[in-house]
């Protein structure tokens, strides 16, 4: 499946299949896969493909099809990563040649298939290597359906002294229901007893952060502006998340009308959401927008080109919304889908995704764009800055650094494990994609800092709520948009997290990550 | 791309006859066709039999596991989307991946039966049970 990319054909197992043909073809013709290359030479990973240490038998619900999987052995299965990183991975020249039968398990192997390099502002080159379980990866589930209470977390501090706040609640959910009456701001001082801020038992932090459906947990909570706290019980629901809970408009202060669209996730449902968004806002004759992906995590690049031609419409006609670039072997063919590689448009009708496909997108035909971002604005999110700057539209951003990824991967299973390493970058239309360290606003004086885009330096504010005018990133954009000027730059105090100076924190809103997040 | 294991109809065939899909349970596996006019949008009721075959009609039509459906999955609308359980995972924890394209259902009635229909081929798999109701106005 094409992660990032979204219009490429999937790698599932059904491929594994086809590639142990090829590669039975191959071992007849001089490869071995029982024994470990010599250094520095690489048989093609068909050689190694779908040999398990513990094959898989039966059917595989995602494919209907029997696994792939032959009997084989840790050192065949990590003679494939070794085979598969040097063939695919973007920075392979980086990668030491360490020796496959010196690691007992895959699981240990992989982790040192990556640079180790640093990247300009001295930060882990590769930040996005990791795994799942396929079983866990090709799971289905209705799109955006999450076990929880309708609140989603902001991580200011993930180790102690811990700082967990709500930035949203769902309405309608048990977060927002008058018996919790949870809202934007609260902090979280407890959970079932155990201290939030420094309490060891972790386990019980994160069961209640990122509960099961049906599970309930007692939060001890400090409200905005509150002086004293409270505590409610809460009990997690599956709940569907709403990725465009918010669309209104502004008088500008200058003139002019001011959409604004909160736009938290690329989930499949959020085509529908953005369409009715944004001809609701075309409608109402915005002569500007302030896009707010302060907490978009990104996911599917193809609603982030829908998005791209509905704000700016016919200046993105013919032209390139992304184009992949994979490594130095492969320049011109895609490794994976093994087709020519293609860039990914400006989709002016929609696809599929939860609109019927083909209908044509309303568009906004601005010339720029008032974004406001944060740590957690990421992949597909900046997808959408890269593509605009790239045909010329003007984009002012407010807030703080985004997570700079414009990187991107084919998810591939081995034996049952799904695998992630980066395999390409993003470019746009202009050929730029040299943004790892994020988009930063020009006038930003602390955290990461990434390319630099007009607009404001301005921290989170969690004491209003998302989309109110007197929040103060919305604030300052309508601000700008009214030929003002920045507010001072606020004084972030820049933290370490994952590996990146954060001048705001992680939205986490998947409970698949819990033992990632929170530290002893 | 998911491959579904149940036979699938040809693509613009023949208009479906109420007949052509009423199969004894469990859900069954047949060609709907858009274009028919006795064909109407629907939702569920929650909590209701319909609702409770559902998950097992969207991975007969996949050929794949029952997914996670919500409590309240088709109660409010007409449309369903399936995706990549992963989909929450790669988009919230700063990695912001994609997923591979999602599977888009639709509830219809037709001549009181109750379909649910993938999009991508038309076909249909029946829901048993109470709790099934036509929007009104024309199919779609």
């Amino acid at each position: 499946m094409c992660i990032h990319g979204g219009a490429a054909r999937p790698a599932t197992a059904r491929d594994r299949a086809a590639v142990v043909a090829a590669a039975l073809a191959v071992a007849s013709c001089g490869g071995d896969s029982s024994t470990a290359p010599a250094t520095g030479t690489f048989l093609p990973e068909s050689v190694f493909a779908a040999q398990c240490a513990a094959p898989r038998a039966g059917t595989d619900p995602a494919t209907g099809l029997a696994y792939p999987d032959q009997p084989g052995s840790v050192l065949t299965e990590n003679n494939w990563l070794r085979s598969w990183t040097h063939d695919t991975y973007l920075w392979y020249l980086d990668v030491a040649d360490a020796d496959p039968a010196s690691y007992a398990s895959p699981s240990a192997y992989f982790p040192v298939l990556k640079s180790t390099g640093l990247d300009a502002a001295g930060e882990a080159k590769d930040r996005f290597h990791f795994t799942y379980a396929t079983s866990v990866w090709e799971g289905l589930s209705q799109s955006g359906l999450q076990a929880g209470y309708g609140a989603s977390w902001i991580l200011l501090a993930a180790s102690p002294p811990r700082d967990v706040r709500i930035a949203y609640t769902a309405p309608g959910s048990p977060a927002a229901a008058p018996s919790a009456a949870l809202s934007r701001g609260a902090r979280v001082l407890a959970i079932d007893g155990v201290d939030m801020t420094s309490g060891s038992d972790v386990a019980t932090l994160n069961a209640g952060l990122y509960p099961t459906a049906g599970s309930s947990h007692r939060f001890t909570i400090l409200d905005s502006g509150a002086t004293a706290p409270r505590t409610v019980a809460l009990v997690a629901q599956d709940l569907v998340e709403t990725p465009v809970p918010t669309v209104s408009t502004f008088a500008g202060a200058a003139g002019g009308i001011v959409g604004y669209v909160l736009f938290n996730d690329h989930i499949a449902t959020a085509e529908s959401e953005l369409v009715a968004a944004f001809t609701r806002l075309r409608q109402a004759a915005v002569s500007d927008l302030v896009l707010d992906i302060r907490y978009n995590g990104g996911g599917y690049l193809d609603i982030a080109s829908e998005v791209a031609y509905m704000i700016a419409g016919g200046v993105t006609q013919g032209r390139t919304f992304e184009l992949q670039q994979f490594n130095d072997r492969h320049p011109t063919i895609n490794p994976v889908t093994l087709r020519p590689i293609a860039p990914t448009p400006f989709h002016a009708t929609s696809l599929g995704y939860s609109t019927p496909a083909g209908q044509p997108l309303p568009t906004l035909g601005l010339a720029r764009v008032f974004v406001l971002t944060g740590a957690t604005t990421c992949s597909a999110s900046e997808a959408i800055i890269n593509g605009l700057r790239g045909v010329g539209v003007q984009v002012i951003q407010v807030g703080s650094t985004t997570c700079g990824k414009p990187y991107g991967f084919y998810p591939t299973d081995n034996c049952g494990t799904t695998y992630f390493t980066i395999q390409f970058r993003g470019v746009n239309a202009a050929g730029f994609g040299a943004y790892p360290e994020g988009f930063t606003p020009q006038n930003a004086t602390s955290g990461t800092m990434g390319v630099p885009l007009p607009g404001c330096a301005v921290a989170d504010d969690f004491s209003h709520p998302l989309g109110d005018p007197a929040e103060s990133r919305l604030a300052a954009a309508l601000a700008l948009q009214a030929g003002g000027a920045c507010p001072a730059p606020t004084a972030l105090s820049a933290r370490l997290l994952r590996g990146r100076w954060l001048a705001d924190g992680i939205v986490a809103k998947s409970p698949w990550q819990e033992n990632r997040i929170l530290d002893r | 791309m998911l491959v579904a294991a149940a036979i699938a109809g040809p693509a613009g065939g023949p208009a479906m006859a109420a007949g052509d899909v009423a199969a004894p349970a469990p859900p069954s596996a047949a060609p709907a066709c858009a274009g028919d006019p006795t064909r109407r949008p629907a939702t569920l009721l929650a909590g209701s039999a319909a609702q409770a075959s559902l998950a097992r009609a969207v991975a007969q039509l996949l050929g794949a596991a029952p997914p996670a459906l919500a409590p309240d999955a088709l109660v409010g609308s007409d449309a369903l989307v399936v995706e990549r359980t992963a989909s929450g995972v790669a988009a919230s924890d700063g990695r912001g991946t994609g997923i591979a394209r999602p599977e888009v259902f639709h509830l219809v009635v037709v001549d009181r039966e109750c379909f649910l229909v993938h999009d991508t081929d038309d076909r249909a798999a029946r829901l048993d049970g109470d709790g099934c109701v036509p929007r009104g106005g024309a199919g779609r």
